[in-house]
């Protein structure tokens, strides 16, 4: 373990290297920029791949390539170029391959403030490809975490055969903090030999990924986006191999979410207000909750560390029963969408409070003047 | 919780603002501090406005984000409101006499641009600023000798500290007890 002063963004590629990822392609774009001059300067040190693509549809295609052939592949972007990747993703999510995706958000939508941060990409890092795809997203709020999320995101991408992205945004790129930062982590892997009478496409547990045979290393594996079955053969025609084949891409990552979903809880354990949210914000958030409770204000703060799956009744049942949620984002309401699911708007105040651009965050004493306003104190 | 404290740097791109403020982060960081570096700039490579700063504790920071900072330097005027407050509500604000005519009122001037450039060290004065913070106390001038790049600069870099150490000093001499 090492104690460094770092940016997320290196804090990221360190995480990357500590899990053995040994294959980065991208192409640079701000805030992501840093995490791609990390791994050019020390991918190739450590017997690794790096290559500078020549945009971002390379760059996802040769990172699901490298997967498919035994790497531990990743790559980082920001908004318009996350927007390039989604057809990318998708056909990740089709074909299992394990890849780490990050992204770090920057004001949108298209060229938007390149430099300023904005949490304007939860829904597209959910929903952002055609087709029924579930990924898994996680969202750091420090550099620290952005370290110790890469590095669980890749033994969630190796442990369900999934693209995981890795959302964070400009301030916690950017942002430099004390790192400690670790040598080796553990990451499981579906990548074991297997036999001639394995699929590699299907798993009799709809809770696990089939194993992955690595390309060459002489399994027989057919990859393709277009609807297969177990043994990777086209069939574009039978509602069941379809059906099936979509089910279980979703089921992996869905009946997992009692594991999927990772979170932090601070505060009253009765709330009269509950904040929820996530990466940056939610460290405003905390300093929020603390002087409230130091004016006899009982509050909370869920931290939500995964954006997808979200477990909505294990998000009710941490929450307990608050006069008033309030829901903090750098957007104009994304995250809110769900809480709204877990808290009738009807009965309970669902609040959000969005603010975005001109690199300005929402500080501490804005949300405690919201918390006072909703419960009209 | 052990208290907080706050260090900003203000001015245009080009002049040196992230550099300096990473060489300040570092060397509270080597002082034993933990530290939370921010900064927000636009996407010009020079002449747009640039804030950045160090929140620094005994402690694991909470929250870097900030309304205020405890001392600030600035050396150009910024012509962005939500800066403006943060700056107007900082306590202890040195500000370049040429390059900053608006607010604070508060702010001590000191010719920093001027003074580096009449000694050679044009474009240093970045580094002129980090002496200042080290004149104020906020950190030792030695743990910025340590940290400042060893390249083919450094004995200007070394000089330039010692100017904005010094300016500082020779300003609170001839302030009124």
């Amino acid at each position: 373990m090492r104690k460094l002063l770092l940016t997320g963004n290196e804090a990221v590629a360190e995480g990357a290297l500590a899990t053995g990822c040994n294959f980065y392609a991208g192409y640079p774009i701000t805030p992501s920029s840093e995490i791609m001059h990390y791994m050019a300067r020390e991918l190739p040190k450590r017997g690794g791949v790096f290559i500078q693509s020549e945009d971002e549809l390379a760059a996802i295609n040769m990172v699901i390539g490298a997967a498919l052939a035994g790497a531990r592949a990743m790559t980082a972007t920001s908004g318009p170029g996350f927007s390039l990747m989604q057809e990318g993703i998708g056909y990740a999510v089709m074909v299992e391959a394990p890849i780490v995706v990050v992204d770090v958000m920057r004001a949108g939508p298209a060229t938007g403030q390149a430099t300023k941060p904005a949490q304007g990409d939860v829904m597209q890092a959910r929903w952002g490809r055609h087709g029924d795809q579930y990924v898994v997203v996680l969202a750091p709020s420090n550099p620290q975490e952005a370290h110790d999320l890469t590095i669980k995101a890749f033994a969630i991408a190796e442990e369900l055969r999934v693209p995981v992205v890795v959302l964070t945004d400009e301030f916690v790129g950017h942002g430099r903090e004390v790192v400690e930062v670790s040598e080796v982590a553990e990451a499981s892997s579906r990548r074991v030999e297997v036999g001639p009478q394995e699929a590699p496409f299907y798993s009799p547990d709809p809770r696990k990924a089939p194993p992955l045979p690595p390309l060459g290393a002489g399994h027989y594996l057919l990859v393709t986006g277009s609807t297969h079955n177990e043994w990777g053969y086209r069939d574009v025609h039978r509602f069941e191999t379809h059906f099936k084949l979509v089910k279980r891409l979703k089921d992996k990552v869905w009946l997992n979410k009692d594991k999927l979903f990772m979170y932090e809880v601070v505060g009253d354990e009765e709330p009269e207000v509950l904040f929820i949210t996530y990466g940056s914000v939610a460290r405003s958030a905390k300093t929020a909750v603390r002087k409230l409770r130091e004016a006899d204000v009982r509050a909370k703060l869920i931290r939500l560390k995964t954006l997808w799956p979200i477990d909505v009744p294990e998000l009710r049942k941490l929450g307990g029963e608050p006069r008033a949620v309030v829901v903090p984002e750098l957007n104009l309401g994304q995250l809110v969408y769900d809480i709204e699911r877990a808290y009738n708007p009807f009965e309970v105040p669902v609040v959000h409070y969005g603010k975005v651009g001109g690199g300005i965050p929402i500080y501490p004493s804005e949300l405690v003047s919201k918390a006072l306003e909703v419960l009209k104190k | 919780m052990s208290k907080e404290l706050s260090v900003g740097l203000v001015g245009r791109g080009g002049q040196g603002i992230l550099f300096a403020t990473t060489i300040l982060a570092n060397a509270l960081f080597n002082s034993g501090y933990y530290v939370a570096q921010l900064q927000s700039y636009g996407a010009e490579v020079r002449g747009g406005a640039v804030l950045a700063y160090v929140i620094y504790s005994t402690e694991r920071i909470e929250n870097p984000f900030t309304e205020s900072f405890d001392s600030l330097v600035m050396l150009h005027d910024v012509k962005i409101e939500a800066w403006e407050k943060i700056i107007v509500s900082s306590r202890v604000v040195i500000a370049d006499e040429d390059m900053v005519r608006g607010p604070p009122p508060h702010a001590v001037r000191l010719p920093l641009i001027k003074v580096a450039a009449e000694r050679g060290l044009s474009g240093k004065e970045n580094v002129v600023a980090l002496g200042c913070l080290a004149g104020i106390g906020v950190v030792g001038l030695d743990a910025l000798q340590k940290v400042i790049p060893r390249g083919r600069d450094s004995s200007g870099n070394l000089a330039a500290l010692r100017l904005g150490y010094e300016l500082w000093l020779e300003r609170k001499a001839k302030q009124v007890p």
